[in-house]
């Protein structure tokens, strides 16, 4: 299973290193993008740290707290180093709860020194922590059926009827990339291969990861 | 782990794959071919992430105004980032009653950003810091007041003679009891001496830094006095340990701490072997944007003596270094790290600008850097400042005390054009080189990277004109690259 995914995991990951549109929160000089054309202007990588990334999901597929998604992709994401970013000794707070202290803000730490963040970089653990949590969100008990609303109004499972079409891969395309749209020709190529899958439901999940693992969506601007 | 699609997905993944690539392929192709609107919502997409660290929801009021036309990007990003400032009382507004979660995130993002800029991010490992009674964020605090409090000049993180505070907001009542690392059980502060019995072990119980939400930043007015710690000097009483030595980040007690090599000596820097050179090459750096060597060879011929028993000055490949630290840790040579026990986990290391009474010698004469003077630390805290600008001038000037370095670094250009150099950096993620390039051992920069040099430096002398880290801020999103990194290559108009 792992080895069949290894191939992939190389694409995307080389893809999102060749990119130039991304965020980088926290200085980190040390990063810099292995093609001669960029070093010459000192340009580095922008990646978004692990709180941007867990709210752009949490956006595009509607994740509240009660749900298990939440934790799922809180755990692949936030609480994990790999995705970097600020850490907050002090925005931990102690609170006592009946006879036991127990921390508030929890999330405003991570782990590391007193006043050190977690450097944000791109890396083939962050790549397939990003692929887990797509997964994580595209076959959630909740976190499909609410995306697929958003696409189409009053969706169902498993209807025929919802296919993709041209206007709703636009449509879904936009959840993901809000300040980008997609030309004609990768419409149209992304209807001939979603054809090719004949169940409605995992065509739609077939295009939702890959949109969901697009740099243009994670990258955000 | 896989659910019941994984053998769809599997026998799916060169599809994906070439989904991936021309989905990106086409966006970047199209990139060129963005409408002003779709300009203005990525300028505001983008900054809300740098600032808040969350995707803005197309629901929020300000991406609802872009949309309508009735505000730009921005403008939209400048009230973002305005949810930070700072009220009178030094905290951030309330919306309904609650302080603002946008506003405190703001400050916390810019925290974090601050605190990555110096040189030494992370003082965990000096000796006795107790990070309850000091905030290991402090030095940041200077930067983010300035920042953030409305009308504050820049060059107020540099000569600002009080120490700075946080507000944090907790839901806990009463006081602290509990560490902010691990959550375990608070230290018990003490003063005295265990080998003195008329000097014995007694409590203290000083004002501890807040934890919680960020919610503001504001002068440290706090007294943590030791009223009854009479061991050793008598001069040692009604100090405050929590008090600022002055100059901004500079005098901070963390950043003290955090850039000490005299641990275990008190008072007693000579000069040469025992002087406070961390700290000023921190300095040099934090404050100038300038790592060592920041001379020329041709800057300390005068100063090399290839007989002195002083290692560092028999040639000038060393003095290019300790010729700028030591000369500027005069600045400091009066101030001293005390204890308020002889030992033990309750001992608070503190620092003091300590005069003693007794009268030193006439002061030697100062003919080049000081050669070991058992009454160093106890002279007038003559600095001089050393080192060669970002454009090749030699920057040579004298003064006295921590107050008047401030005053001979906010001076400079360099303050200014490190600033823009590390804002421009986080904004864009382009890094600036601000090597002296006129140096004749210096590597010629690309025709992109003098583009960008450029850039930062009129930024720079901006901000020295204004002292506004607003405008700055406001300057940068304006800027091409800012969505557009190629566009830096060619320093295009906006």
């Amino acid at each position: 299973m792992r080895s069949s995914l290894f191939p992939f995991l190389l694409l995307s990951l080389t893809s999102a290193c060749n990119l130039a549109r991304t965020s980088l929160f926290f200085k980190e000089p040390e990063l810099v993008i292995q093609s001669e054309k960029l070093e010459t202007f000192g340009q580095s990588l922008q990646l978004g740290d692990r709180s941007y990334v867990e709210s752009a999901m949490k956006d595009v597929f509607e994740v509240t707290p009660e749900i298990p998604e939440a934790k799922q992709l809180e755990d692949l994401i936030y609480n994990d180093g790999t995705f970097g970013g600020g850490c907050d000794l002090y925005g931990v707070s102690e609170v006592v709860v009946g006879t036991t202290a127990q921390a508030e803000f929890k999330r405003a730490f991570c782990g590391v020194g007193l006043t050190e963040n977690q450097s944000v970089r791109s890396s083939a653990q962050r790549m397939a922590q990003t692929v887990k949590a797509c997964d994580a969100l595209i076959y959630g008990a909740n976190t499909f059926p609410r995306v697929m609303a958003k696409i189409i109004p009053g969706w169902t499972p498993g209807m025929t009827a919802n296919r993709p079409t041209s206007e709703r891969l636009r449509v879904a395309y936009a959840l993901f990339d809000r300040t980008g749209s997609l030309p004609d020709p990768v419409i149209e190529k992304l209807m001939d291969l979603s054809n090719s899958v004949s169940d409605a439901d995992e065509a739609w999940r077939w295009v939702l990861k890959a949109y969901c693992e697009s740099p243009e969506f994670l990258q955000a601007w | 782990m896989f659910r019941s699609g994984f053998d769809f997905l599997k026998s799916a993944i060169p599809m994906v794959l070439t989904v991936l690539v021309v989905i990106h392929g086409a966006v970047q192709a199209h990139a060129a071919a963005v409408t002003p609107t779709q300009t203005e919502f990525r300028r505001l997409n983008k900054c809300y992430g740098q600032f808040v660290g969350l995707r803005i929801k197309t629901s929020d009021p300000l991406w609802q105004q872009v949309a309508a036309g009735t505000k730009s990007g921005l403008d939209a990003c400048m009230d973002v980032f305005h949810r930070g400032d700072l009220g009178s009382d030094g905290r951030i507004s309330q919306v309904a009653g609650e302080y603002d979660s946008v506003g405190s995130q703001v400050l916390s993002r810019f925290l974090e950003f601050y605190r990555s800029t110096f040189y030494v991010t992370d003082i965990a490992t000096s000796t006795g810091f107790q990070p309850d009674l000091y905030d290991a964020n402090s030095p940041a605090f200077h930067f983010l007041y300035s920042a953030f409090k409305p009308g504050e000049s820049y060059s107020n993180s540099v000569k600002r003679t009080q120490g700075l505070r946080a507000y944090r907001l907790s839901s806990r009542t009463g006081s602290r009891t509990r560490s902010v690392i691990g959550l375990k059980a608070l230290v018990q502060y003490q003063q005295g001496n265990t080998t003195d019995g008329a000097q014995a072990i007694v409590n203290f119980n000083p004002t501890l830094v807040e934890t919680g939400r960020l919610i503001g930043i504001r002068p440290d007015e706090v007294s943590n006095i030791e009223t009854a710690m009479q061991w050793k000097r008598a001069s040692f009483q009604g100090r405050n340990v929590s008090a600022s030595m002055g100059a901004g980040f500079l005098g901070e007690q963390t950043y003290l701490t955090a850039n000490n090599n005299q641990d275990g000596v008190w008072a007693n820097n000579n000069g040469t072997i025992r002087i406070f050179r961390v700290w000023a090459r921190s300095m040099l750096s934090d404050s100038l944007g300038r790592s060592l060597p920041a001379l020329r060879a041709s800057d300390v011929t005068s100063e090399v003596e290839a007989s002195s028993d002083i290692p560092w000055r028999q040639s000038s490949s060393c003095l290019r270094c300790h010729d700028s630290m030591d000369n500027a840790a005069g600045a400091i040579r009066n101030l001293a790290r005390l204890r308020t026990t002889d030992g033990g986990e309750g001992q608070v290391r503190f620092w003091v600008n300590f005069v003693n009474p007794s009268q030193p010698p006439a002061p030697l004469p100062r003919t080049g850097l000081d050669k070991g003077d058992s009454w160093y630390y106890q002279r007038p805290a003559d600095f001089k400042l050393r080192f060669r600008s970002y454009d090749g001038t030699l920057v040579d000037v004298a003064g006295t005390g921590l107050g008047g370095l401030a005053e001979k670094i906010a001076a400079t250009n360099d303050f200014y054009v490190a600033a823009a150099k590390r804002h421009y950096e986080f904004l864009t993620g382009i890094a600036a080189n601000l090597d002296d390039i006129t140096d004749p051992d210096a590597v010629s920069l690309s025709p992109a990277e003098l583009n960008i040099r450029n850039r930062v430096i009129e930024l720079g002398i901006a901000l020295k004109g204004h002292q506004s880290i607003p405008t700055l801020i406001r300057s940068i999103l304006a800027l091409p690259e800012y969505l557009d990194q190629s566009a830096a290559k060619t320093g295009g108009g906006n």
